[in-house]
C-alpha cells in the first residue's frame, strides 16, 4: 500500500526530492501534481471551505519547498508534507478563531475524475453516504481524524502516524475503538 | 477491510473535495523574488561591502563606466564593456525562451504581438507548458524610462494564456489593494494596483488553476476571444492601455 516504487512512475520520488532541494523547481512541480490531491482532501477535512482548503495546501507546498533542507533524504514525502498541511490548516483555524465544524459537501454523482470504484468499495447514494460522513464527523476528535485520515484519505497506518503524531500502536486501537464507536451509533443503518 | 470500513471509503467518492491545480501558484510564489531579512556585518565586513557597491556602482552605471574609461583611456588603454549576458527575465522561472516570430507557432491560441513604438519589441520571450495550450511570456527589461519591479531586472511583463471561456477571475491577498473595472480593446477587464493577487481561471482542460503575478507591480488583464491577456507593469493605466491597443495579430 505504502509502496514507493510504482513501475511506470516518471521519476523515483526520491530522486525528485533530492533534485528540488538541489533547487529544481521542475522536479518540486511534479511533487506538486503527485501529492495535491491528497493535500488539498486533508486541508478540507481540517477547515472545511474549499477557497481556504486551497490556500493552505498551497502555502504548505511553498513551505515543503522551503524546508526541504531539513527533510530526511529516503523517507517517504507524503506523511511529511501532509504533517505541514496539518500544521499550516492548524494555525489558520487559531487565527480566524473558527471553531464550528461544517458538514463535508456530498456531491450526489461521484466525483468525476476518481478511480472508478475498486472491489474494496461499495455503490452507495448520496443520502447514505451523508448518513455515515454525519456519524464519523460526530466522533470525538481523537477518532475522527484517525477514522478521516485511514478511510476517507486512504492513508496507510503509519502514514496516519506519521500526521497524527503518535505511534502506529495509537493509530491501531484507536481506528479500532472509533470503528466500535461507529458501530453502536449507526447500530439500525445496516452496516 | 469490514464492511464498515468499505463504506466509510465509499462515502468519501461522494465528498464533493476542492479540486485545483496548485503548480503554476506554487511555482509562481516559488520563483518570486524573495526580500531578504537585515542581518547586522562586522564593521571590517560593513567597510568590505562599501568597497565593493562603489565599485559595483562604478561598474554598472554608464557614467561610473565612463568615468574609468577615461582615467584607462588617459592611461593610453582604451577599455570595452559587455552588455549584461543574462537575459531579461531570467530569473521569474517563466518557462522555456523562444523566438518571438516562432512563439505563436508553440501555443494552440492566437497569439497578439505588440506594436507599440515606445517600447520596441520584447528583451526576451518565454513559452510554458502550463496551464494546457500553453503560456506565452514577454518580457521588457527596465530602464530609465521603464522602472523595474520589485527587486526583479523587468519593467513590463505580458502573458497570454487560453482559458475555457469560463469567468476568470481575481482573487487579492491583501485588502489595500485597488481594483477597477475597465474596458481593455472593447472587452471588460480590470485594473489592479497596490499589491499581490492571484488569477483563478479554468484552463482548456477543464482544471482549475490560481496563477500568482510574478512582479509585484500594477496589473492590466482582459480575456479576450478565450485567451486571458495579463500586462505587469510599473507603468500607468494609460501607458498599459496604450500597449494592448497596440496589440497585433502578427499572422
Amino acid at each position: 500500500m505504502a509502496d514507493t516504487s510504482v513501475e511506470g512512475r516518471p521519476l523515483d520520488e526520491t530522486q525528485l526530492v533530492s533534485d528540488a532541494r538541489s533547487g529544481d523547481l521542475g522536479a518540486f512541480e511534479e511533487l506538486v501534481r503527485i501529492h495535491q490531491s491528497t493535500a488539498i482532501r486533508l486541508a478540507y477535512l481540517l477547515v472545511r471551505d474549499h477557497g481556504e482548503a486551497e490556500e493552505v495546501a498551497q502555502d504548505a507546498f511553498v513551505k515543503a519547498y522551503r524546508a526541504l533542507d531539513r527533510f530526511r533524504e529516503g523517507s517517504p514525502f507524503r506523511p511529511w508534507l501532509l504533517t505541514i498541511v496539518r500544521n499550516e490548516a492548524a494555525n489558520r483555524r487559531r487565527s480566524s478563531g473558527r471553531r464550528r465544524r461544517l458538514a463535508l459537501r456530498v456531491a450526489a454523482e461521484p466525483v468525476s475524475g476518481d478511480a472508478a470504484p475498486s472491489p474494496e468499495t461499495v455503490i452507495i447514494d448520496a443520502e447514505r453516504a451523508r448518513t455515515v460522513l454525519a456519524a464519523v464527523d460526530g466522533l470525538p476528535d481523537r477518532y475522527r481524524m484517525v477514522v478521516s485520515l485511514r478511510f476517507l484519505l486512504g492513508l496507510t497506518e503509519a502514514e496516519t502516524s506519521a500526521v497524527l503524531g503518535v505511534a502506529t500502536g495509537t493509530v491501531k486501537s484507536r481506528t479500532s475503538r472509533a470503528l466500535e464507536r461507529l458501530r453502536e451509533r449507526m447500530g439500525g443503518a445496516d452496516v | 477491510m469490514s464492511d464498515l470500513e468499505r463504506l466509510i471509503a465509499s462515502a468519501a467518492k461522494l465528498v464533493e473535495w476542492p479540486r485545483a491545480d496548485l503548480r503554476m501558484a506554487v511555482r509562481g510564489r516559488l520563483a518570486a523574488p524573495v526580500r531578504r531579512s537585515r542581518v547586522v556585518l562586522p564593521r571590517w565586513a560593513q567597510l568590505a561591502a562599501l568597497i565593493l557597491l562603489v565599485v559595483a556602482t562604478v561598474i554598472a552605471t554608464p557614467w561610473g563606466r565612463q568615468a574609468v574609461a577615461d582615467i584607462l583611456e588617459v592611461a593610453g588603454i582604451k577599455v570595452g564593456w559587455a552588455e549584461p549576458v543574462s537575459p531579461a527575465g531570467a530569473d521569474l522561472d517563466l518557462g522555456e525562451m523562444v523566438g518571438l516570430d516562432e512563439a505563436g507557432d508553440t501555443v494552440s491560441f492566437q497569439l497578439l504581438s505588440p506594436d507599440d513604438p515606445r517600447l520596441g519589441t520584447p528583451d526576451a520571450v518565454y513559452r510554458s507548458a502550463i496551464p494546457a495550450g500553453g503560456a506565452i511570456h514577454m518580457v521588457w527589461r527596465s530602464d530609465r524610462q521603464l522602472p523595474a519591479a520589485g527587486d526583479t531586472d523587468v519593467g513590463i511583463l505580458y502573458s497570454q494564456f487560453q482559458v475555457t471561456g469560463a469567468e476568470v477571475f481575481m482573487k487579492s491577498v491583501d485588502h489595500d489593494v485597488i481594483v477597477q473595472d475597465v474596458t481593455v480593446r472593447g472587452n471588460p477587464g480590470f485594473w489592479l494596483e497596490g499589491g499581490p493577487h492571484y488569477l483563478v481561471f479554468v484552463d482548456a482542460e477543464g482544471m482549475f488553476h490560481e496563477d500568482i503575478a510574478r512582479l509585484a507591480g500594477n496589473v492590466l488583464a482582459w480575456e479576450e476571444s478565450g485567451v486571458t491577456h495579463r500586462i505587469e507593469t510599473t507603468q500607468s493605466l494609460e501607458d498599459a492601455l496604450e500597449l494592448a491597443d497596440s496589440l497585433r495579430d502578427p499572422g
